[in-house]
């Protein structure tokens, strides 16, 4: 599966600021607690800013939520790091209003790939 | 519904509520600050979210003059420690009266970074003093862990644990008094 939108026009929009993207009420609480952005601004200025390091699309989904489900929007979601934290971050744009929609910004839950280096090493010494 | 016009970014309705609570933001190393968090809930979608950045600019407003105080404070604190602002300026090269300035609310986000930075490690003044040499760093470093060990030891107390951010009282800054610049 492929995205829906280009990362690069998602990313590039939210360096314009909240005339373009904002961030839903629940992202801004785990921006806030995960990632200490406070405010939207600052979650907006971290992303326009080159902030999601090495970005990978993890799926896209319809918006179930649509009031208007004839006219499908996706969501697509990406896994990302920012030092030593590993993310997750979900958005989704609305033709009818030109914005885009961060409906999830977190610590990601999935294990950091990062440490599967260490899988075999580990796995080795345990049998 | 709105005194404003506001549209749902997420979905283009207009049947878009207001709601206002009093919220708290936490201040790193200082203080805990109080802002009108304003949100807006579409009625269509159900979206919520701070359509129009009026939180932004509440939250920014607060965090500046808990900032303003957390800067003061520390500049004031910085003289129990033997820390001068004449000092202070000439270590780091910063142009005389700098620090004047930072105490009267005339400070960059760079600013408080680096007053973080001295209120947990203070002895990075005296790292600076003879100009960031690495060896006489690595002497400073030593030197601070053992005396850091020797407290532990008097009291032994903690284990670090990443803990959730906690909204009680400010950590002291300069806690350890027995750290002298140049001691």
């Amino acid at each position: 599966m492929d995205p829906h939108y280009k990362l690069d026009d998602f990313i590039g929009d939210c360096a314009m600021g909240n005339s373009k993207a904002f961030v839903t009420s629940g992202a801004q609480l785990t921006a806030e607690s995960d990632f200490n952005l406070p405010t939207q601004k600052q979650v907006l200025e971290f992303i326009g800013n080159g902030g999601l390091e090495k970005p990978a699309f993890i799926n896209s989904e319809v918006w179930d939520k649509n009031p208007e489900p004839k006219q499908a929007i996706m969501i697509d979601a990406y896994s990302f790091y920012s030092g030593f934290l590993y993310g997750y971050i979900a958005f989704r744009f609305q033709p009818k209003t030109g914005k885009w929609a961060i409906k999830s910004f977190k610590k990601n839950r999935d294990p950091d790939t990062r440490n599967l280096a260490f899988k075999g090493s580990l796995t080795n010494l345990l049998t | 519904m709105t005194k404003e016009s506001v549209i749902c970014p997420s979905c283009g309705s207009n049947a878009v509520s207001r709601h206002e609570k009093n919220s708290f933001g936490q201040l790193t190393l200082g203080h805990q600050f109080s802002y009108k968090a304003v949100s807006f809930k579409c009625k269509t979608c159900n979206e919520e979210g701070d359509f129009l950045g009026i939180s932004d600019q509440n939250y920014m407003d607060a965090q500046k003059d808990a900032q303003t105080t957390f800067a003061k404070n520390i500049l004031e604190n910085m003289s129990s420690v033997g820390i001068t602002m004449a000092m202070f300026e000439r270590v780091f090269e910063l142009p005389t009266r700098t620090l004047t300035r930072w105490k009267n609310g005339d400070f960059s986000a760079g600013a408080l970074a680096l007053l973080r930075i001295i209120a947990t490690y203070p002895w990075i003044v005296e790292v600076a003093e003879h100009k960031f040499e690495r060896s006489y760093a690595s002497f400073v470093v030593i030197k601070a862990a053992a005396n850091e060990l020797h407290e532990q030891r008097k009291n032994p107390t903690l284990h670090y644990y990443e803990r959730q951010t906690s909204y009680e009282a400010p950590i002291p800054v300069f806690s350890n008094k027995n750290v002298r610049i140049g001691a």
